[in-house]
C-alpha cells in the first residue's frame, strides 16, 4: 500500500466520476444537485450489503443463487414475528427476525452442501425453490411505516455505514476472512496447511446470512411491503447486487474488495438514474447497463493469454 | 459405485414414469400424452444439447433465455416479409450472439458467467425493443408448421448431428479436453479459443433454432419469451447428469434426459392435480435428491 | 476427415430432405397433419365439472386472491379448479392449456399474455372440444378477433376498460390541481399495463398535465421506491405521481418514498391494484384515487364457462362482459372495502348459485351483464348489509 496510495485512489475515483461528469454534462439541471447525488449515496447501500454478504460466497468460489428467495423469505418471517409481538421497540424485534432468519437459512445452504457434496450453484438452485414456496404459503410482509424508521435518512445510511464496516473488519482484519481467502486462492494448498476447508466455507455463508438478514432489514423497510415471488423468479433480487459484485472484482487491483462493491453499485445507480432523468425509456436502460457492466469489467480484465478463465 | 452413479438420470426417468403413470392410472403413457410432453421437451431438449457443448468445457451459458426471445422476435419480424426467412434469421441471430459470448470470454477472458449474465441482460432489453414492447404475432399459415413430423425430424438430427460431433469428432473430444484440464490441453495442441468460440457458436445455433421453434409453437414473439429458460436448461442438465465442470463425464445423453424428466415432470404434476402451490416445492426436492445421487464426486477434485 | 465430412454431407441432405419432406406433405394433407397435432381431451369417469385456470402467478395479492375466489365459487356450485402457473409467458401458456385439457378438464380460462398468442390456445380448444374464455382481456387485433370468434369452443372473455381506468385516475390527478406528473409501470408490452398508460397519457394530454418521465417493468416495492426517489431529485416541480399497477408492492414504494422526502400532499399518487395495505394508503391522503378490486372478473369468466359445461350456455355467440375496478378514495371506503369484499365474498352461496340456469331457469345473459356492470363497492355492501 503506502506509496501507490495517492494514485489507486486516483484509479478508483476515475470510474464514478466520469459517470457523474458524462451525466451531470449531459442534464446540468436534472442531474447535478446534491440532492440527487445524496439519494444515489442512499439506495446504493442496498444492494451492497447483499453484494457483500455474496462477497463471503462468492469469494471462496462458490455460488449462492438463492439470495433473493433468502432475502424475501426473512422479511416476510421478520416482519410477521414483529406484528405478532407487538410494536413498541418493533424494529428491534424485526431486526433480529430478519437477520435471524437469513442466518438460519444460510446455515442450511451450508449444511445441504456440506452434507450433499454437490456443487453450489446446484444446491442453492434447488434451496431457493423451496424457500420461495416457503414464503409464499408464509404470506406477505406488509411493515407499518412507524416500524420503518430505517427505511429514510438518517438511519439507512447509519445502518449501511454501520454494515460497511463490519464487512471491511471481517473480510480484511479477521482470521474468518484470512481464511476465506486462502481457500478462495487454492482450496487444495489451504487444506495442505491444515485450514479446515468444511468449517471455512460454513462460515462464508454464515457471514452471508449475516449481511442478507440486514439486506432484508433495510428492504422491508424501505419498501413497506415485499410479496413472495416464485418459479425461480427470486433470482431477479440476485442481479443488482451481482453487478456490484462484478465491478468490485475488476477494481480489486486498485481498491479493497469491499469498497469496489460500493463504489461498483453507486456507479451503476448513477447510470441508471442519469439515463431516468434523461428520459432514456426503461428498455433501452437495460441494454445499456448490461453493456457498460460488460466494458468496465472487460477493460479491468487482464489476463494472460494462456490463463485459464472459465 | 460410478457405474451406479451413471445410470442414476435413467433410473430417475423410469421413476418419475412410473410414479406418474401409477398416480394418474396410466394416463401419462397414453400415446396423445407422451406426443404432448414431446411437443413441450422438444425446445428444451434442442437447448439443452446446444448447451452441452458449452459445459463439456466447464464454462457456462446464462443467454440462452433472452437469446430465445430475440432469435423468436427476429423469426417472428421476418416471418411477416417472407415467411422462408423466419428460420435463417432465427438461427443466424443466433450464431451472432454465440460468437460474441465465445470471443468475449476467448479472447477478452471475461469469466464465462459474467459475460453470459451481461449478454442476457442486453438481449431482454433488445427482445423488448424488437417486439415493440408487446408481442409479434406469427401469420396465421405458420402455426401450421408446428407439426409432430416436423419437429421429429428437426430433433432426431439435431440429436444424431450432435451426437456423432460429441462423440466421435476430434471437435467433441477436444471440448471435453478442455473441461479435464484446460492447460493440459493447451500442451496438447488443442486450440482452446477457437473450440470455446466454437462452442459458444453452436450452443447460440441452436438456442436460435429453439427460438424459431417456439415462436412457431405459439405463434407469438413476446417481450417475455423466454425468461428464465436458462435456468430450464440448467436444471435440465443437472438433473440428467451433467456436471457443472464438464470433462470427460459430461455425456450428451444428460441433455435428452434431462430434458424429458422436466417435461414429464410439469405435466405429471397437473395430470395428478398436485397443487400449483406445491408443485415447484416437490421439483425442488427431486432436482436436489437426484443430483445428490448422480453427482460423480470421485471425478472432481473441489466441489465449488 | 473425409469421411467427416460425408457424414455431414449426409446428415444436411436428410435435414432438408425431411424438413422440407414435413413441409410439403402439411401443405398438401392440411387436414391428416392437424388431426394427428391434436390433443384431445382425455374422458373421465363422472365427477364434478373440472375447470382449468391457466394464470400468471400463484403469489401477489391479485392472483392469489383471484385463485380463492375461484376456488370458492367452484364450491360452492360443486364444481373443482385445476389452477397451473404460466408466468406470462406464451410457451407456458400453451404447454398450460395442453396440460390442463389433457388432465380432463371441462372447460379452461387463461389470462392470455398476448393476442399473438390466442390463435394457437383456440386451436387447441378447437381440437378437443373443450370451451375456452378469458378473463381480464379483450382481444384488440381484429384479424386475432375475427379467427377466436369463428371457433366454436371460444365462448367469449372478460375485461375492465383499462384505458378508462387510466384515464379517470389521470383526471382524479387533474382534478387536485395536478400538472407535472410521473408514470411509474409494471411490464413494458404488458396489454393491461399499456392500455392504462394510454389512458393516463389521454388524460394528462386533455388536462394540461405534462409528463415529466416513466419508469417501467417496475414489480417491487423497493425499486418503486428507487425510481420515485429519483424523480422528486430530478424534478423539482414533480406534484403527481402514477402507479400503473404490478400488485401493491409498487405503490407502497412509491408511498414511502414520498412520505421519507416529506412531499405528502404535494405530490399526489394515484394506483390501479390494491396492495396488501389499502388502509395505510389512503390514511394521510398520501393516495389521490386508486383503483382495484378487479379479481371479481374471473369469476364472471367462470360463470359463463360453468353455464356452457353444464349444457345450458347463456349464448349462442361469443360474448364479451366489461366490467369495472373498485374506486377508492377514503380510508373509510378501504375498511368498507376489506369488511364487505375481501373478508367475505363479494357474491354469496346463494348469489352465486342464482348465476347459473341449473339453479335459476330464468337466468339469462343480460342478467349476468347486468350484475357485472353494477360490481362496486356499494353494489356489494347493498346486497349483504
Amino acid at each position: 500500500m503506502g506509496k501507490g496510495l495517492p494514485r489507486k485512489i486516483l484509479i478508483v475515483l476515475i470510474l464514478p466520476c466520469a459517470v457523474y461528469a458524462i451525466f451531470f454534462a449531459l442534464q446540468p439541471k436534472r442531474f447535478g444537485n446534491l440532492q440527487t447525488l445524496y439519494i444515489m449515496f442512499q439506495q446504493a447501500f442496498l444492494p451492497s450489503i447483499s453484494a457483500w454478504g455474496l462477497c463471503f460466497v462468492m469469494s471462496l468460489g462458490l455460488y449462492d443463487l438463492s439470495i433473493g428467495a433468502i432475502i424475501i423469505l426473512s422479511a416476510i418471517v421478520g416482519t410477521n414475528l414483529t406484528l405478532a409481538l407487538g410494536t413498541g421497540v418493533g424494529y428491534i424485534w424485526l431486526f433480529i427476525g430478519c437477520l435471524a432468519t437469513a442466518v438460519v437459512l444460510e446455515l442450511v445452504n451450508a449444511t445441504v452442501y456440506n452434507l450433499l457434496k454437490i456443487p453450489s450453484m446446484i444446491v442453492t438452485i434447488g434451496l431457493m425453490i423451496l424457500y420461495e414456496t416457503a414464503a409464499n404459503f408464509v404470506g406477505d410482509a406488509v411493515l407499518p411505516y412507524e416500524l420503518s424508521i430505517f427505511g429514510r435518512a438518517p438511519y439507512n445510511i447509519i445502518a449501511g455505514a454501520a454494515a460497511l464496516v463490519v464487512a471491511y473488519i471481517l473480510y480484511n482484519r479477521t482470521q474468518i476472512g484470512m481464511q476465506i481467502g486462502a481457500v478462495g486462492g487454492s482450496e487444495i494448498i489451504a487444506r495442505n496447511a491444515g485450514v479446515r476447508v468444511e468449517r471455512v466455507k460454513m462460515n462464508g455463508f454464515l457471514l452471508c446470512g449475516l449481511f442478507l438478514g440486514i439486506a432484508s432489514f433495510l428492504s422491508v423497510s424501505y419498501g413497506g411491503v415485499i410479496i413472495p415471488s416464485t418459479r425461480m423468479s427470486s433470482i431477479l433480487r440476485l442481479f443488482p447486487p451481482l453487478m456490484g459484485y462484478f465491478i468490485g472484482i475488476a477494481l480489486k487491483k486498485v481498491c479493497n474488495i469491499i469498497i469496489g462493491i460500493f463504489i461498483g453499485e453507486m456507479v451503476i445507480i448513477m447510470v441508471v438514474t442519469g439515463m431516468v432523468t434523461m428520459g432514456v425509456p426503461t428498455t433501452y436502460q437495460q441494454v445499456i447497463t448490461g453493456l457498460f457492466l460488460l466494458a468496465v469489467v472487460g477493460i479491468a480484465t487482464k489476463a494472460k493469454t494462456d490463463e485459464v478463465v472459465k | 459405485m460410478r457405474g451406479f452413479k451413471r445410470i442414476v438420470p435413467y433410473i430417475g426417468l423410469v421413476l418419475i414414469i412410473v410414479l406418474f403413470s401409477a398416480l394418474t392410472g396410466g394416463k401419462l403413457l397414453s400415446f396423445r400424452n407422451l406426443k404432448l410432453i414431446f411437443n413441450q421437451a422438444v425446445v428444451l431438449i434442442i437447448g439443452c444439447i446446444g448447451v452441452t457443448f458449452v459445459m463439456a468445457q466447464g464454462s457456462l451459458d446464462l443467454s440462452q433465455g433472452s437469446l430465445l426471445g430475440i432469435s423468436g422476435a427476429m423469426a417472428a419480424t421476418f416471418a411477416a416479409i417472407t415467411p422462408g426467412l423466419s428460420l435463417p434469421l432465427a438461427i443466424l441471430t443466433g450464431i451472432a450472439v454465440g460468437m460474441i459470448n465465445g470471443t468475449l470470454l476467448a479472447f477478452f477472458k471475461i469469466p464465462s458467467f459474467i459475460v453470459t449474465l451481461c449478454v442476457l441482460f442486453v438481449l431482454r432489453g433488445l427482445t423488448v425493443i424488437a417486439t415493440h414492447s408487446g408481442s409479434i404475432p406469427l401469420p396465421f399459415a405458420m402455426l401450421s408448421l408446428d407439426n409432430f413430423r416436423i419437429k421429429a425430424s428437426i430433433l432426431v438430427t439435431v440429436i444424431l448431428a450432435a451426437y456423432y460431433a460429441y462423440t466421435y469428432t476430434s471437435l467433441g473430444k477436444n471440448m471435453r479436453a478442455i473441461g479435464s484440464g484446460e492447460t493440459s490441453a493447451r500442451y496438447s495442441g488443442v486450440p482452446v479459443e477457437r473450440m470455446k468460440v466454437l462452442a459458444y457458436l453452436i450452443s447460440g445455433l441452436l438456442c436460435g433454432l429453439c427460438g424459431w421453434l417456439n415462436v412457431v409453437r405459439t405463434g407469438a414473439a413476446d417481450s417475455k419469451t423466454g425468461l428464465l429458460f436458462e435456468l430450464d436448461i440448467l436444471t435440465a442438465l443437472v438433473l440428467g447428469g451433467m456436471p457443472l465442470t464438464g470433462g470427460s463425464s459430461a455425456k450428451l445423453q444428460s441433455a435428452i434426459i434431462g430434458g424429458l424428466m422436466l417435461a414429464l415432470l410439469s405435466n405429471g404434476m397437473v395430470l395428478v392435480g398436485i397443487k400449483a402451490e406445491l408443485q415447484q416445492a416437490v421439483k425442488g426436492v427431486i432436482f436436489l435428491l437426484a443430483v445428490y445421487l448422480s453427482f460423480e464426486r470421485e471425478s472432481v477434485v473441489m466441489i465449488k | 476427415m473425409k469421411q467427416h465430412k460425408i457424414f455431414c454431407l449426409v446428415l444436411t441432405v436428410a435435414f432438408s430432405l425431411m424438413l422440407f419432406g414435413g413441409f410439403s406433405l402439411f401443405a398438401e394433407q392440411a387436414p391428416k397433419a392437424e388431426k394427428a397435432e391434436k390433443v384431445e381431451k382425455v374422458e373421465k369417469a363422472k365427477g364434478p365439472y373440472l375447470f382449468g385456470v391457466s394464470i400468471w402467478s400463484d403469489s401477489g395479492p391479485l392472483s392469489k386472491k383471484v385463485i380463492s375466489n375461484l376456488r370458492y365459487a367452484a364450491g360452492v356450485l360443486g364444481a373443482e379448479v385445476e389452477v397451473a402457473v404460466d408466468g406470462f409467458k406464451p410457451d407456458n401458456q400453451v404447454s398450460n392449456i395442453e396440460n390442463l385439457i389433457a388432465r380432463g378438464c371441462d372447460a379452461v380460462m387463461i389470462c392470455n399474455c398476448t393476442d399473438a398468442v390466442v390463435p394457437k390456445i383456440v386451436k387447441l380448444a378447437d381440437e378437443a372440444g373443450v370451451p375456452l374464455a378469458l378473463y381480464f382481456r379483450k382481444i384488440n387485433d381484429p384479424e386475432i378477433k375475427k379467427y377466436a370468434e369463428s371457433s366454436p369452443y371460444f365462448i367469449g372473455n372478460v375485461h375492465e376498460d383499462e384505458v378508462a381506468v387510466g384515464y379517470n385516475l389521470g383526471s382524479a390527478l387533474a382534478d387536485k390541481g395536478c400538472r407535472n406528473a410521473v408514470i411509474i409501470n409494471y411490464n413494458k408490452g404488458d396489454t393491461t399495463a399499456e392500455n392504462r398508460y394510454k389512458g393516463y397519457k389521454k388524460a394528462f394530454a386533455e388536462k394540461g398535465i405534462a409528463l415529466l418521465g416513466e419508469q417501467w417493468d417496475i414489480l417491487d416495492a423497493e425499486p418503486a421506491a428507487n425510481a420515485a426517489e429519483s424523480f422528486i431529485a430530478a424534478f423539482p416541480e414533480l406534484d403527481a405521481i402514477a402507479v400503473g399497477g404490478g400488485g401493491g408492492g409498487p405503490l407502497s414504494g412509491t408511498i414511502r418514498a414520498v412520505k421519507n422526502h416529506n412531499k405528502i400532499g404535494r405530490i399526489r399518487i394515484t394506483a390501479s391494484d390494491f396492495g396488501p395495505d389499502i388502509a395505510e394508503s389512503l390514511k394521510n391522503k398520501e393516495v389521490a384515487a386508486m383503483s382495484g378490486g378487479h379479481w371479481t372478473d374471473p369469476f364472471f369468466t367462470f360463470i359463463l364457462l360453468y353455464n356452457y359445461v353444464d349444457g345450458t350456455p347463456l349464448s349462442k355467440k361469443v360474448e364479451t362482459i366489461t366490467m369495472q375496478p373498485i374506486y377508492l378514495t377514503s380510508v373509510s371506503e378501504a375498511q368498507e372495502y376489506m369488511k364487505w369484499c375481501m373478508d367475505q365474498p363479494p357474491y354469496n352461496d346463494e348469489e352465486i348459485k342464482n348465476m347459473t340456469v341449473r339453479h335459476n331457469s330464468s337466468f339469462t345473459l343480460s342478467d349476468l351483464r347486468k350484475i357485472a356492470a353494477a360490481y362496486s363497492l356499494q353494489d356489494v355492501i347493498k346486497r349483504h348489509k
